[in-house]
């Protein structure tokens, strides 16, 4: 009866695949579902499903397993259950537990229902056995009159319900199975989804935890309690950070956590921290105010992200960049230093042929001077000042040529004590003839006692001719150079705003500077931090290479001495020249000429 | 007074000729030129020179080259030289100062090239006196 009965329900309108999927649950797959697992909706065991879903239906007739040794008892539960809903259940008896149990482990139910004593076992066993047989089968206990506390027991224990035989009735019984396997249901929903989202937490990358509005912990997920150094995650409830981290640490996060408490989240935070282990590691923190339903603050939630392995990345790149950043700078000086040595070299070979040329006939002119002045020279005053100014004009031929050796032959750094008034006469004879139809005032105003320095001083000669040729293209039509050396103490420079590196030189060290000054157009703001820049030159294709005043700083760091260049308040610019005396260099020179 | 023999190679005949006129002309001197290096041993020994005048940069023979060999003649390995050169710079004269060799840089005046003279003249003699084989300049 009850199987055809069966067939006919099941050849209703609904498709085969549709009530197979949906058993109990309705005709259709729950969104939330659909949205995460679009394509795995059908695979997904049932009670995954029923996670989600809608009051549950009962269409098809409930399985019941009663285990009972009194058929007295048996037979009016048969004719109650009937009456109740004819086709609403199917029932099978067992008189014997271990009957019972093997039809249980044999057949699938939707319930058991358990009497309280049978032969061999009662009371609590009972239920024990039956739930060790079959785990997920709902169990509804049945007892006498006496037996309510034991059946008691059995709830606590995870049946669904107990029944007291005396006061069983129709309505009564239906409803007591149809609510215990929902309950159940419900209950083994839930059972699963804490453990699906248990399994999600844990298998985060992320640390997870919980604390309570005293910042202790609740809860925390399995990467958590690996980096606190747990190897349960249940063993960090009821502690605090001040178990984990140093105690200034442990207060800072404290502090925080009160802001979180109040209800001010805090979002993607980087912080350092070191490990369990003692190692530091680096977090991306998220805390957030945990509320209960009243909208009360009742914890937090933090989130953090070990970003280490980013952060060492990071780090790592950095420094890489620091490297091809130095690299690159050695290279452009290197670059710098060729270039320079190869212009060195030809203007030297050019400057030795040129030399010879010019100097042999400069020789003959000489000697024929001496000549004619043993001759001549008595006779007539002007004769003898003509020869003069003759051998005069050659002298300053010569210095120009052997300034032009001096400075072009290449060389590496020649140290040797110098006097800087020396220095910087002959590099002003140099560029007399770049001053040459300008109207430009040349001041010279040196130092009558002045230290020695221990510099090559063709490469310092190289240094004042750069300074004074930028000075007189900056006046091009007239204007006065003034050039200055002086002894000057660190302060006094810093004073009028030299910027001397605190690293190189002392709070109060005497220097030895040239002060280089024009009543020029002065440097363009935009200009000012790129004077140093190799190529950087704002002269026309021809005049300037850009590599005059790189060179020449460079030239004065080498000897551990500064180049500063600035606007003067006045209009022109002004450079300063500053280093140190020689070693010992109590030696005092007197100025040559003025 | 003995007349001082020089003599004097440089490719460029007007230094030669204006060394020549004016060292002369102080009446100390008898000068002779050479144009053509290559032919300065020759007139060497002809002439006996008490001091020769070597142009550095010439061509077909350098002036040092050319040394070389008057030091390793016998008849004029004890005559001094003093060396005219146009390349070199004021430090680099002091520095082979230094190495017993004199060298003048052009242009230099009469006074200049006199004391030069008369200087490597006097080490010269000097050195002969106090040594016969130990002499300056021999390698």
């Amino acid at each position: 009866m009850f199987t055809v009965k069966r067939a006919r329900r099941r050849s209703s309108s609904v498709p085969k695949n549709a009530r197979l999927s949906s058993r109990f649950h309705g005709e259709h797959a729950p969104s939330a579902l659909v949205l995460f697992f679009p394509s795995k909706v059908r695979a997904f065991p049932a009670h995954y499903r029923c996670l989600i879903s809608s009051p549950i239906g009962f269409d098809m007739p409930i399985r019941v397993l009663h285990i009972e040794d009194n058929s007295g008892d048996a037979l009016p539960l048969r004719e109650m259950l009937r009456t109740a809903d004819e086709t609403g259940f199917d029932l099978t008896h067992a008189s014997q537990l271990s009957a019972g149990l093997a039809k249980l482990a044999e057949g699938s139910f939707d319930v058991v229902m358990l009497d309280m004593s049978l032969p061999g076992s009662s009371g609590i066993d009972t239920f024990k056995k039956v739930r060790e047989t079959s785990p997920h089968i709902p169990v509804i206990v049945l007892s006498g009159l006496d037996g309510e506390a034991a059946a008691m027991q059995t709830v606590h224990a995870g049946a669904q319900d107990y029944l007291c035989k005396d006061e069983l009735n129709e309505r009564m019984l239906a409803r007591a199975i149809r609510y215990a396997i929902q309950r159940h249901r419900a209950d083994q929903a839930l059972e699963e989804e804490r453990s699906l989202l248990r399994s999600l937490i844990d298998a985060l990358p992320d640390q997870i935890y919980v604390k309570d509005c005293q910042s202790k912990f609740v809860a925390c997920n399995t990467a958590a309690a690996n980096m606190m150094g747990l190897e349960k995650f249940e063993a960090i409830v009821g502690k605090s950070d001040f178990d984990f981290f140093p105690h200034s640490l442990a207060e800072k996060f404290c502090n925080e956590e009160i802001a979180v408490l109040s209800g001010q989240p805090r979002v993607n935070r980087e912080e350092r921290i070191e490990s369990a282990s003692g190692e530091p590691r680096w977090l991306l923190t998220t805390k957030v105010p945990l509320y209960d339903r009243d909208g009360k603050i009742h914890g937090l939630v933090g989130i953090n992200r070990d970003i280490t392995e980013r952060r060492q990345f990071e780090d790592r790149l950095v420094k890489l960049h620091a490297d091809l950043k130095e690299t690159h700078e050695n290279l452009k000086s290197a670059q710098l230093q060729l270039i320079q040595a190869e212009k060195m070299e030809s203007v030297g070979r050019l400057a030795a042929g040129v030399a010879h040329e010019v100097k042999n006939p400069l020789a003959v002119a000489v000697m024929g001077l001496d000549y004619l002045k043993n001759t001549l020279g008595a006779s007539n005053p002007s004769t003898s000042q003509i020869l003069n100014e003759i051998y005069d004009a050659i002298k300053r031929a010569d210095t120009v040529i052997g300034g032009l050796l001096d400075f072009s032959r290449p060389r590496t750094l020649i140290l040797k004590r110098e006097n800087l008034n020396e220095l910087v006469l002959q590099s002003v004879a140099l560029v007399r003839h770049d001053v040459a139809g300008k109207r430009i005032r040349l001041v010279q105003n040196l130092a009558q006692l002045l230290p020695q320095v221990r510099v090559d001083g063709n490469k310092f000669k190289q240094v004042f001719i750069n300074l004074f040729i930028n000075a007189i293209h900056a006046m091009p039509e007239e204007g006065t150079l003034a050039v200055s050396t002086f002894v000057a103490s660190t302060r006094e420079l810093r004073d009028v705003s030299v910027a001397l590196p605190p690293d190189k030189f002392g709070m109060d060290e005497a220097l030895i500077a040239v002060l280089v000054e024009d009543t020029g157009t002065g440097i363009a703001a935009e200009h000012l931090n790129k004077i140093f820049d190799p190529y950087f030159t704002t002269k026309p294709v021809g005049e300037g290479t850009g590599l005059g005043l790189p060179v020449s700083c460079q030239i004065v760091e080498l000897h551990g001495g500064v180049l500063d260049i600035r606007n003067r308040p006045e209009g022109g610019a002004r450079a300063i020249v500053a280093i140190r005396a020689a070693a010992g260099g109590t030696k005092i020179v007197e100025k040559t000429e003025v | 007074m003995v007349k001082k023999k020089i003599l004097i190679v440089d490719d460029e005949e007007g230094i030669t000729r204006m060394i020549k006129l004016a060292l002369e002309q102080t009446g100390h001197y008898e000068v002779t030129e050479v144009n053509k290096p290559m032919r300065a041993l020759m007139t060497a020994w002809d002439c006996h020179p008490d001091l020769i005048i070597l142009d550095v940069m010439m061509p077909d023979i350098e002036g040092r080259e050319l040394a070389k060999l008057i030091k390793a003649d016998r008849r004029l390995r004890d005559t001094p030289i003093i060396y005219l050169t146009a390349t070199i710079t004021r430090e680099e004269t002091e520095e082979q100062w230094l190495s017993n060799e004199i060298y003048i840089r052009k242009p230099a005046t009469l006074p200049e090239l006199i004391n030069s003279i008369e200087q490597s003249i006097e080490t010269a003699k000097m050195l002969k006196h106090s040594s016969g084989e130990w002499v300056a300049g021999s390698e």
